[in-house]
């Protein structure tokens, strides 16, 4: 991969050469000054991205890459390696097998908890057989439909309990899937069709085009079609979203309050099955290198273009260590289980370990 | 000629010296990308977007633009070199283009791909700056049925093309085969992994053309005692410029195919998730449908240079068009430059156009000046490039090799591609031996999967129901199109009976 890195120097008018001495002799200036880390990493860090140049997670990656560079937050290059295949499945496997070594990263997509739900990976339980790093933001989820179709929650409402409307998203037994079969379930509407797409944009078009009735998304890739074509009707959050204070949420609509607030619970952004973007690691990490990524992404997660980034595209912003983390994970899994496996009935893995508590 | 003046006033924003700096910067980088097989325009913008976060927007986008343009020209040159193709998009170039390097002519093959690139791109970026919201609002109305209709359109093209078609049926049926491994796209399940999480990332068609025309050759050569090596020498010999004049008048005698081409990967690239890479076949496709001399195609026709080159070129461009315009991205590159739109703060869709019209009009500005200086920098560097193939092939062959496998590792960063590439190079070898036809194979497993994709979604979508693409307005045009092209051969064949029975009975 250095080749690649090379190009990429040479974009911005720095021999390879120059900047492999100027990283050098910045390791050499920052090693003894941080005190603080006893960890630092020896040589370059490898990103080992889960999707194709281009796909949601690398797009964040690269991103937090520019950061890092900017503001010259590591001694050592970082490198984007895809590892594209199997929804994640084959970057996982890469990374399980870097055992205690903390120089691979994994940005992590939900994928990271529903494919090793699903299939027999190494990897069972993202939140214990790999180390949690830090979790980067949180994308709340909306309902977008086409206006000419619905205008309200009410109307929409109405048409999904008379006939059986058809929903899209992205991947296959993956999170808008999830999503979607929850507002079924809350919303007690006729069972949808859902419409699998590999690519996000085509989502949103293919309900801007009127070929689906609605989607669930976060508001970034929504965002060019509203408000001719595309318009949420609700925000599954405790608070309205700040990029859309007029769309009411599902609390104030009283969808899945029946039960205690079961399904509310499981729909809301802070408890229940979101977007989450974050990092984690290979399993083992020692706790001095899980302390250098903390500091290093708490500052990429305060920088003003990653804070920036976030506002422009709807973005709720959390930032949680790798302690932190590693609990939230940990409920979400959960959470996964119990829908896939106990309302959906999908096909787990046969292998699953059962977790107290779950 | 409102667009007219908004295009001047781009030129004037684009006409700076740091920003027509980093287009060129961008064009030669792409160029060098394209070059490199396996790390396609694609992998070089994903690279560069990182560094762009902290430029001015207009010269951001213009350079990685110019990486997209440069990597479309840059790709060819492999491939009709040393069959080994620089990008997915250029390996229907390779059908015809290899065949005329073998030929001697890889002077004349490159330098028409460059000019009709050029064509290509300029017919697209016409198309872009005068009409660039109705075709966008086109592209919405394809769902999954129309886009199935139009890939059933691409297959069509492909059936009846040279040789045995009982070859050709068997090679599309595993092609078709190759591409169902993987995740299935409804259930997510494994299909044809054999449990093992290496299959799980499916057959990229990379690592495999790879293996089935750039090794499959060298072996082919290698066993054909270096007969091929000793007539490049001599046909090679002479250069200059008139490869260069040749090739821009190869393409001023084709200019309807070109034409017709260009338009077609326009309307391809603006489909979402179609993209430059089935344009490039469908062009090659039709080319050889209404060519007059069919049997030539895979031999060295010229033609098989200009259409797909032609279609890949405006494709290319067609897929930034809904990326601006409606915020979805025709091609993989459009989604990496899409997210470039995002950090550096804008939002991509119709309001771009009237917020932010210097940012849009200097883009568009920058296609033309961008596709200018490619062509200038490619035609330059064509008698040197075509100069490499004076290089003994007992040198050559083992670049090849390395090239191929570093290629088919870089895709995916995966060592299984390597050895695919391997064992499709040995695959490659004994299918030219026995006389099948290679392309059907490629073309299937590109396109597989999102045939297979447009299928499933459109008949969950009908609950079941073929009807589903006969019913809409849009969808059954074009599948009866498609459906009379699958006829197209046997209605030949029943005239060719008719015909003979006729001359047997008036014989009589």
């Amino acid at each position: 991969m250095n080749r690649e890195r090379h190009v990429a120097r040479a974009g911005i008018g720095i021999g390879p050469s120059l900047c492999l001495a100027a990283g050098l002799s910045l390791g050499a200036a920052m090693a003894p000054s941080n005190a603080l880390a006893q960890w630092q990493p020896e040589r370059p860090i490898e990103f080992v991205i889960q999707t194709s140049p281009g796909g949601g997670s690398d797009i964040y990656t690269r991103l937090w890459l520019g950061i890092i560079e900017k503001y010259e937050l590591s001694p050592v290059p970082l490198t984007p390696v895809n590892m594209p295949g199997g929804a994640g499945a084959v970057a996982l496997t890469y990374l399980y097998g870097q055992d205690g070594d903390p120089h691979y990263l994994t940005p992590t997509l939900n994928s990271i908890v529903t494919t090793p739900l699903q299939q027999k990976l190494p990897v069972m339980y993202t939140s214990e057989d790999l180390t949690p790093v830090a979790m980067m933001t949180t994308d709340p989820f909306l309902l977008w439909v086409n206006p000419e179709k619905y205008k309200t929650w009410e109307e929409f409402h109405a048409a999904c309990k008379e006939n059986r409307l058809t929903a899209t998203g992205t991947g296959a037994r993956q999170e808008d899937e999830i999503q979607i079969g929850l507002i079924q379930e809350a919303a007690g509407c006729e069972p949808f069709r859902y419409v699998p797409q590999s690519g996000g944009g085509v989502v949103a078009s293919n309900v801007a085009g009127g070929h689906s009735d609605f989607n669930v998304n976060q508001p970034a890739e929504a965002l060019p079609h509203f408000p001719d074509k595309l318009i949420p009707l609700v925000v599954f959050a405790k608070d309205r979203h700040p990029a859309s204070p007029d769309t009411p949420t599902h609390w104030e609509l009283e969808i899945g309050t029946e039960n205690d607030n079961e399904y509310a619970k499981l729909l809301d952004l802070e408890t229940g099955l979101h977007q989450v973007r974050g990092l984690i690691g290979p399993p083992n990490m020692p706790e001095d290198a899980k302390a250098w990524y903390d500091e290093l992404f708490k500052k990429v997660f305060d920088s003003a273009e990653w804070q920036e980034f976030m506002k422009t595209n709807g973005m709720l912003g959390t930032y949680k260590g790798s302690d932190g983390y590693k609990e939230f994970l940990v409920t979400f899994e959960d959470n996964h289980v119990r829908m896939m496996r106990d309302v959906f009935g999908w096909e787990l893995r046969d292998d699953l370990r059962e977790r107290t508590g779950g | 000629m409102e667009a007219f003046d908004l295009l001047m006033t781009g030129f004037d924003t684009l006409l700076t010296p740091t920003r027509i700096g980093f287009m060129m910067l961008g064009i030669i980088l792409g160029l060098l990308v394209g070059v490199l097989p396996g790390v396609g325009g694609t992998t070089g913008v994903a690279i560069l977007l990182p560094v762009t976060v902290f430029f001015e927007p207009v010269s951001a986008l213009v350079m990685l633009a110019g990486i997209y343009w440069g990597s479309m020209y840059g790709g060819l040159i492999t491939s009709i070199l040393f069959g080994v193709p620089g990008n997915p998009w250029s390996v229907a170039v390779m059908f015809d283009g290899r065949p005329l390097a073998k030929q001697g002519k890889a002077g004349l093959a490159m330098s028409t791909g460059f000019w009709v690139s050029f064509f290509g791109a300029i017919i697209a970026s016409v198309l872009f700056t005068f009409f660039a919201v109705p075709f966008a609002e086109m592209a919405l109305r394809f769902g999954p049925p129309e886009m199935f209709a139009v890939l059933m359109i691409a297959f069509g093209t492909f059936i009846g093309m040279g040789g045995s078609p009982g070859k050709a049926l068997i090679m599309i049926a595993a092609g078709f085969l190759l591409s169902t491994v993987g995740l299935d796209v409804v259930t997510g399940q494994p299909r044809l992994t054999f449990g093992t999480i290496e299959l799980m990332r499916g057959f990229h068609f990379v690592p495999i053309t790879i293996g089935l025309f750039g090794i499959g050759e060298v072996l082919a050569n290698a066993a054909e005692r270096y007969k091929v090596q000793i007539e490049d020498v001599t046909r090679a010999a002479k250069l200059g410029m008139h490869d260069i004049t040749a090739g821009a008048r190869a393409v001023f005698s084709n200019i309807g195919l070109a034409s017709s081409s260009a338009v077609l990967g326009f309307i391809t690239g603006i489909l979402p998730g179609a993209g430059a890479t089935p344009a490039s076949f469908m062009a090659y496709g039709f080319a050889q449908k209404i060519s007059k001399h069919p049997e030539k195609f895979g031999k060295g026709a010229i033609e098989g240079v200009i259409a797909p080159e032609a279609a890949n070129n405006a494709a290319g461009t067609g897929a930034i068009l809904p990326m601006l315009v409606l915020g979805i991205p025709g091609s993989p590159t459009a989604a990496i430059l899409m997210a470039g739109v995002f950090m550096w703060g804008f939002i991509p869709g119709p309001r771009l156009f009237t917020e932010q019209p210097e940012f849009v009009w200097s883009f568009i500005a920058s296609l033309y000046l961008a596709n200018i200086a490619a062509l200038l920098i490619c035609l330059t560097a064509t008698p040197l490039l075509a100069m490499m193939l004076r290089t003994p092939y007992a040198i050559m062959a083992p670049l090849i090799v390395v090239l191929s496998l570093i290629g088919a590792y870089a895709i995916q960063n995966a060592f299984l591609d390597v050895w695919l590439a391997v064992i499709f190079g040995v695959i490659g070898f004994i299918l030219r031996r026995m006389d099948y036809p290679l392309a059907p194979l490629i073309v299937a497993l590109v396109l597989g999967f999102s045939t297979e994709e447009a299928l499933r979604q459109s008949l969950i979508m009908s609950d079941g129901s073929m009807a589903i693409f006969f019913q809409r307005p849009l969808s059954a045009p074009i599948m009866v199109v498609a459906l009379l092209l699958f006829m197209l051969p046997l209605f030949r064949m029943f005239l060719r009976r008719y015909r003979r029975r006729q001359q047997a009975s008036t014989g009589e």
